[in-house]
């Protein structure tokens, strides 16, 4: 299948930058590493907040170093850049379909970053603060689904964000309101369950915890069954609404290429 | 070389080239705006987690929530002088893999000089704000009976800290000489120094506190400044005259990047397209 393909070149043109991943497994370690000490020195004591142990935070932030890049939680300008220097011209004149094709790109990146910057950091981490791992392989499996949709989530949002590029040329503005917008309600800057209230409300809502807050449930057994299943039941709502927005705006940007095409 | 003849000269002619970055970055205007509240959205983060996390737990270390907002401002006002000053080191990756650092050289003025006026990110004031406003909000709750002495102790501190940040960017960019693709080891001491400091050092294990005050003294900050500052108490056990040292630190490893600075303009070769 040819998006397959496309997708394993975009995850072969990542190999390229191995220093460049290097230094990027030392800063994620480094920031997981503050993140753990933080947490040991909050939990003083023992004590148990929201559902959430020492070990818990600990592991929290280990994993969620480890799934930063993979759900690509800074954003990505690749679909941005295309539009804004006219790469896209040539992008659409390919016989695909545009949006599987950019999905397939940034699902291959995420991979790439799955297995060369999630796993050796989730493994440098681990050994160094020894966080909780599940042995069942069903919570491995679930996990695994729960971080595939993440990515999706990940994916079909940025997909919008990038492609307002067409009607604004500069979007760096707003990719960092979008980026504040990830971090936050993903639960990578600080977990959901430590959240004020209505705050945590708001964030369950939203499909982003997808990318942080709900897989590590999964990983840490907080989240399973009937709860999970609503859980993932909601992103994929939100991947479907976000989908149809993304084919929309894919619609009227081609009838504006069409215009200044020539 | 250079063209310009005594301090007079760089002054005059360093706010002329931040007029014509300003008038520059104010040609997209809306752009511009939505990448300051961005900025200081995004740096909003860090203040987030400082404030939800302290009023979850209440304390750190035996640090209360308005302790640790001061730490935190003063470790963003330090970090983002050093970034509105030497900015341009952040990236400079860039300028080696883009060959641009070739201009720089051929123009009649000091080189790290030039980088300053270089991308005087003027969005960046972004940060300041943010880590103004912690500060302020900070001093407004914890009410520190300062004298004049205390009160110059608290500038120097900031300059200090900015000091600091900006021997940290210049040896971050010293790296792209050699290895453009490893210049990102530089946001763990640049990004991930200002995160560390933003939270008191003692928290952390012995042998990194030992590190980051005696090897990178990352600790000279805004930490050891603070725990005169506020009157805090040293679970580090250090003499009471260390955070006076704060200045005398930042100055050497100003220095000492700036000597490093050099050896790597030696080192360069241009990319020769």
């Amino acid at each position: 299948m040819v998006y397959l393909h496309i997708g394993i070149k975009s995850f072969q043109k990542r190999l390229a930058y191995r220093a460049a991943n290097l230094a990027g497994i030392a800063t994620n370690a480094f920031f997981g590493a503050i993140y753990v000490l933080i947490y040991r020195a909050l939990f003083e004591g023992g004590r148990i907040v929201n559902g959430y142990s020492v070990d818990d935070a600990v592991t929290y932030a280990i994993v969620a170093q480890s799934l930063l890049m993979v759900m690509s939680a800074f954003g990505n300008r690749d679909l941005s850049e295309s539009i804004v220097r006219g790469q896209i011209v040539t992008d659409l004149s390919r016989p695909l379909n545009f949006y599987l094709y950019w999905a397939a790109l940034d699902l291959g990146q995420a991979v790439y970053y799955l297995i060369f910057r999630g796993i050796p950091t989730y493994v440098i981490g681990m050994l160094l603060f020894r966080g909780h791992l599940p042995v069942d392989p069903g919570a491995w499996l679930l996990f695994g689904v729960s971080v595939a949709t993440g990515m999706c989530v990940s994916f079909a949002y940025r997909f919008i964000i990038g492609s307002l590029a067409f009607w604004t040329t500069d979007v760096r503005g707003l990719m960092y309101l979008s980026n504040t917008f990830i971090l936050f309600f993903a639960g990578f800057i600080v977990p959901i369950v430590f959240f004020p209230a209505p705050l945590r409300a708001l964030a369950e809502l939203l499909p982003f915890q997808g990318l942080s807050q709900a897989p590590i449930d999964v990983y840490l057994g907080k989240t399973a069954g009937p709860e999970l299943a609503r859980i993932l039941a909601l992103q994929a709502a939100w991947i479907a609404v976000f989908g149809l927005a993304g084919h929309w705006l894919l619609g009227r940007m081609m009838r504006r290429l069409a215009i200044n095409g020539g | 070389m250079s063209v310009a003849r005594n301090a007079g000269d760089y002054l005059r002619l360093y706010f002329r080239l931040l007029g014509v970055q300003l008038r520059a970055e104010m040609q997209y205007r809306a752009s511009f705006i939505s990448e300051v509240v961005g900025n200081l959205l995004i740096t909003g983060l860090d203040f987030a987690m400082v404030a939800i996390l302290l009023t979850r737990f209440q304390a750190i270390g035996g640090w209360t929530l308005a302790e640790v907002v001061f730490l935190f401002g003063a470790s963003a006002v330090s970090f983002s002088l050093a970034e509105l000053f030497v900015g341009a080191f952040d990236n400079f990756e860039q300028w080696v893999v883009r060959g641009e650092f070739d201009r720089v050289l051929l123009r009649p003025l000091p080189i790290v000089y030039q980088m300053m006026t270089g991308a005087l990110a003027v969005r960046r004031f972004g940060r300041m704000t943010q880590g103004a406003l912690a500060l302020g909000v900070a001093l407004y709750l914890l009410r520190p009976a300062w004298n004049m002495g205390h009160l110059a102790f608290f500038g120097v501190m900031l300059a200090g800290g900015a000091l600091f940040f900006m021997a940290i960017f210049i040896l971050g960019a010293t790296l792209a000489f050699w290895s453009p693709q490893s210049a990102e080891l530089a946001n763990i001491f640049t990004y991930g120094g200002r995160f560390m400091t933003s939270y008191p050092m003692h928290i952390y294990e012995a042998w990194m506190r030992s590190l980051f005050t005696f090897v990178i003294p990352m600790a000279f900050i805004n930490y050891y400044p603070a725990l005169y500052l506020l009157g805090k108490p040293d679970p580090t056990d250090q003499p009471a005259w260390l955070p006076f040292l704060a200045p005398l630190v930042a100055l050497i490893v100003f220095a000492v990047a700036i000597r490093i600075w050099r050896v790597g303009v030696k080192h360069y070769q241009s990319t020769g397209s």
